[in-house]
């Protein structure tokens, strides 16, 4: 069986229209007008167990209602969806057993209290033995490393701290499947940094399956095997996060630090992007020249102390998606 | 301060005053709502009214006078911004202390805008109170002189609640939360300011004690008015009011002082 | 599906109670300020009550002893509420914002989780007024402070179906918070007196739209009384108004849409 079925799933918001006056105002009183926006369009896609899968687009690409909509939170306009072989939202106590949840800009925790009573409580709510639930909650605390902030109430914790224990929290039961809906949102470098790789090393040691949003490419390099793109409530493009790359631009930066001042290589399709004493930094259109004939070339033409071959940041290939995303709608004119 | 820089500070605060009177037209629909409460209690209290007098237990005075000393009371407790709500969360959010290096002194420029919110709270209620009390109270006391009377001292006596609310926000320095401090000033106007019951029905004792305190002043005073035209009694509750006045501007401001010099120590 | 025991179910339930009332008490001076500050409210505020019986004695049947009583079942019922159940008041709020996001996934009733994850201080200042009020009004027939404490509860429950009800609209209306405590207030307000004041129309308002004749006439009466009719009549309305809300509240939660209708984030 799947872990996440969805076929032809579509949602709508019906938005209220809000301009004109008091007197338009007190009219739509009794006649609201709305505008109906599709926030998901025609979306399907399978997930099997053990899968860790981004589901990356921009703001209001309808990432977060595709999610909302598998947890049982937002009921579909149309589409049919199974979750561990549930229909979220008239399952959505069965389902509740099976999945966690961590919604990054809203928290389960309770503020005042420190973690633990948090904890404790959800012991309750997942029927979770004592025995079990207590040696449970050790490790996933030692693996976090929140030991000395799960005795602080959460309002005294970083943002950072806090999500490591959100994600402790909804870790507590066991789910076979793991939402996580912008985890790293609003943390620094550092603190995403830590997340991501205890995302990454829990969903291998459990086996869970892993359905993470984000606008942030970093959280689908470091932590998924397969990416599924969204724009405009479409699914623009769905495959492994390593094929993202190749698949998807031809293009690679050669650095190199020579003995020389500089270094110029004759080639098509290879053009200089950036030059220091000693450093120059190439550009190369893959498909016109291979990038070995490059390499030859520059280790032909003078002696060479490094050079570094790399793929242009992740961030400006899922821009590349973008666009051309919008240059294919535009002829279409959707809203 | 300059008799140029004086010249320049006023229209920094009529500035602060159209503030506040611009924030109160954005916020109609809570004042209908809170009039709409009022006339609820104008509601209940017409029928306690006409349960008293109809056993003759209160001779001399008719539901129409005991309805529209209510109108004017709560008038005067409607119509003053809650300026502790907004000092409290000025404390919480650090904005006074940021406010604090402006030419224009935060607890002045706070004042001018209730004093501006107020304005247009009276010209907005007081119509609706007037017309509340005519259908609740069947009809209009019998001098309506003293209504008139009423209805200016309607404003010194707003004055003084907007300058306790000032001291009830500065003392969330000390206590961090004060709506609890205000719920008691409130309750505290209400039994000893006689907000439902005049003054005339309290025990004598309770009645002359009462008298002394700045809450008798500010609702029993206004309020007995519209029982009609009492020149001296007038002038008593004006330099009552005027009186009071004066003690809670001194007392705001030896307030903000303290509460000054504990913001500095503490750093805000 | 794991089979709940309902004995999972129960302790659930009294963990939930637990933490909530532990987190009401770890800001420990504001619990106090607010406690005290509300019970010294109260008592100014009957101050005028006192005043009132003291010079009149009598009014349409009512004495100081009957306002005490009515003053205890509401006060009492609404600390109560705010106690256990202040989550009620948040309920629209959460509804515009999308808050019920992380209780929906959990696999419980929803609306048990939202109505029990608040505790107000202040309530436990209008709750001692409610025993301290009901003792002193009971003092001379001690055999009717049960009954009181009957109707505290009784009051408490519909204080939280009608705030559930009222709060349950923003589903549809959206951004109603205000108007809905505003509601609450006039409930409340309505309560604080006799209703035998009011005549015809605005008994039956204050029996069904602003359900004030529960959390106060009724249940003062049953305690005053302490005749069948009143408890059955009480009992009836707070069913009926429970249902409502619960029947409410689901309807609504299939239109949820977690805070996208108001300029969120799709």
């Amino acid at each position: 069986m799947a872990a996440i079925e969805v076929k032809n799933l579509s949602r709508e918001f019906r938005a209220s229209v809000r301009h004109g006056g008091m007197g338009q105002a007190a009219r739509r009183l009794f006649r609201p007008e709305y505008r109906v926006v599709r926030a998901v369009e025609d979306v399907s896609f399978v997930i099997e167990p053990g899968e860790r899968v981004a589901f990356i687009g921009p703001n209001g690409a309808g990432k977060s209602t595709t999610i909302k909509v598998l947890c049982g939170v937002l009921h579909p306009s149309a589409g049919e969806v199974r979750v561990a072989g549930f229909v979220p939202w008239r399952e959505r106590r069965a389902l509740g057993y099976t999945i966690g949840t961590v919604f990054g800009q809203r928290s389960r925790l309770w503020y005042h209290l420190p973690a633990n009573d948090t904890f404790d409580l959800l012991a309750r709510v997942y029927s979770l033995d004592n025995a079990g639930y207590r040696r449970r909650r050790g490790e996933l605390v030692e693996a976090f490393a929140i030991g000395d902030l799960v005795a602080k109430p959460v309002r005294q914790l970083s943002l950072g701290e806090r999500m490591r224990c959100e994600l402790v929290a909804s870790l507590l039961h066991r789910p076979g499947i793991l939402f996580l809906d912008e985890p790293t949102i609003g943390l620094d470098v550092v603190a995403k940094a830590t997340l991501r790789e205890l995302v990454h090393s829990r969903s291998e040691r459990d086996g869970t399956t892993v359905l993470l949003t984000s606008h942030d490419t970093g959280d689908m390099e470091r932590v998924c095997d397969r990416a599924l793109v969204i724009h405009r409530g479409r699914l623009m493009l769905d495959q492994p996060v390593g094929s993202l790359r190749s698949g998807f631009i031809r293009r690679k930066v050669v650095t190199v630090v020579t003995a020389e001042e500089r270094v110029d290589v004759d080639l098509p399709g290879v053009r200089v992007v950036g030059r220091a004493p000693q450093r120059t930094v190439l550009e190369v259109e893959t498909d016109r020249t291979r990038i070995e004939t490059v390499v030859q070339a520059i280790l032909d033409a003078t002696a060479v102390h490094d050079i570094t071959v790399e793929d242009p940041p992740l961030e400006e290939i899922v821009q590349a998606i973008y666009e051309r995303a919008e240059r294919d709608a535009s002829p279409g004119g959707s809203p | 301060m300059s008799a140029r820089q004086r010249s320049r500070a006023t229209p920094a605060y009529l500035a602060y005053a159209a503030l506040g009177a611009r924030r109160e037209f954005a916020g109609k629909a809570t004042l209908a709502a809170r009039m709409l409460f009022v006339a609820v209690i104008l509601l209940v209290f017409s029928r306690v009214w006409a349960a008293v007098l109809e056993r003759g237990l209160l001779a001399g005075r008719t539901r129409a006078d005991l309805v529209w000393y209510i109108v004017i009371t709560e008038l005067v407790m409607l119509s003053f911004p809650y300026l502790h709500l907004e000092v409290e969360a000025d404390l919480r959010s650090g904005d006074l202390v940021a406010r604090l290096p402006q030419p224009v002194p935060y607890a002045a420029a706070r004042l001018a805008e209730s004093a501006g919110g107020m304005a247009v709270r009276l010209a907005l209620l007081t119509p609706m109170a007037l017309t509340c009390g005519a259908v609740f109270g069947a009809g209009v006391p019998g001098d309506l002189r003293g209504v008139v009377v009423a209805l200016v001292l309607v404003f010194p006596a707003a004055c003084l609640a907007v300058l306790s609310s000032a001291a009830i926000g500065l003392s969330a320095i000390w206590l961090h939360d004060a709506s609890p401090v205000y719920w008691i000033w409130q309750k505290l106007a209400f039994a000893l300011g006689g907000l439902l019951l005049p003054l005339e029905v309290y025990p004598h004792w309770l009645a002359a004690a009462a008298r002394w305190t700045p809450f008798a002043a500010m609702l029993n005073g206004p309020g007995r008015m519209v029982f009609g035209l009492d020149g001296g009694d007038a002038a008593r509750v004006a330099g009552q009011l005027l009186f009071w006045n004066l003690a809670g501007a001194v007392f705001v401001a030896w307030l903000w002082g303290r509460a000054l010099r504990a913001i500095e120590t503490s750093g805000g | 599906m794991r089979r709940e025991p309902a004995i999972g179910g129960l302790r659930y339930a009294s963990a939930l109670v637990t933490t909530n009332l532990k987190a009401s008490l770890a800001l420990r001076g504001a619990f106090w300020l607010q406690a005290s500050f509300m019970l010294l409210n109260n008592v100014t505020f009957f101050v005028t009550w006192l005043i009132f019986f003291h010079r009149f004695n009598e009014v349409r049947g009512w004495r100081l002893d009957d306002m005490l009583v009515l003053f205890a079942v509401v006060a009492g019922g609404y600390g109560l509420f705010n106690v256990l159940a202040g989550g009620a008041l948040q309920l629209a709020r959460a509804i515009g914002d999308g808050d019920l996001d992380p209780i929906l996934v959990q696999p419980r009733p929803p609306l048990l989780q939202i109505v029990a994850s608040r505790s107000t201080a202040s309530g436990w200042g209008d709750l001692a007024t409610g025993v301290i009020f009901l003792s002193l009004a009971t003092r001379s027939h001690l055999a009717a402070a049960p009954l009181g404490l009957a109707a505290i509860v009784a009051s408490a429950v519909v204080f939280t179906a009608s705030a559930v009800l009222l709060q349950s609209l923003a589903f549809w209306l959206g951004r109603i918070e205000v108007v809905a405590r505003q509601m609450l207030e006039f409930q409340i307000t309505f309560g604080l007196y006799p209703s035998s004041l009011f005549g015809g129309a605005l008994r039956v308002v204050l029996y069904t739209a602003i359900p004030a004749g529960f959390v106060g006439y009724l249940p003062a009466e049953f305690v005053r009384t302490a005749s069948l009719p009143a408890l059955a009549a009480l009992f009836a309305g707070t069913a009926f108004f429970v249902a409502l809300a619960l029947v409410v509240f689901h309807r609504g939660l299939r239109v949820y849409e977690s805070g996208s209708r108001f300029g969120g984030v799709w």
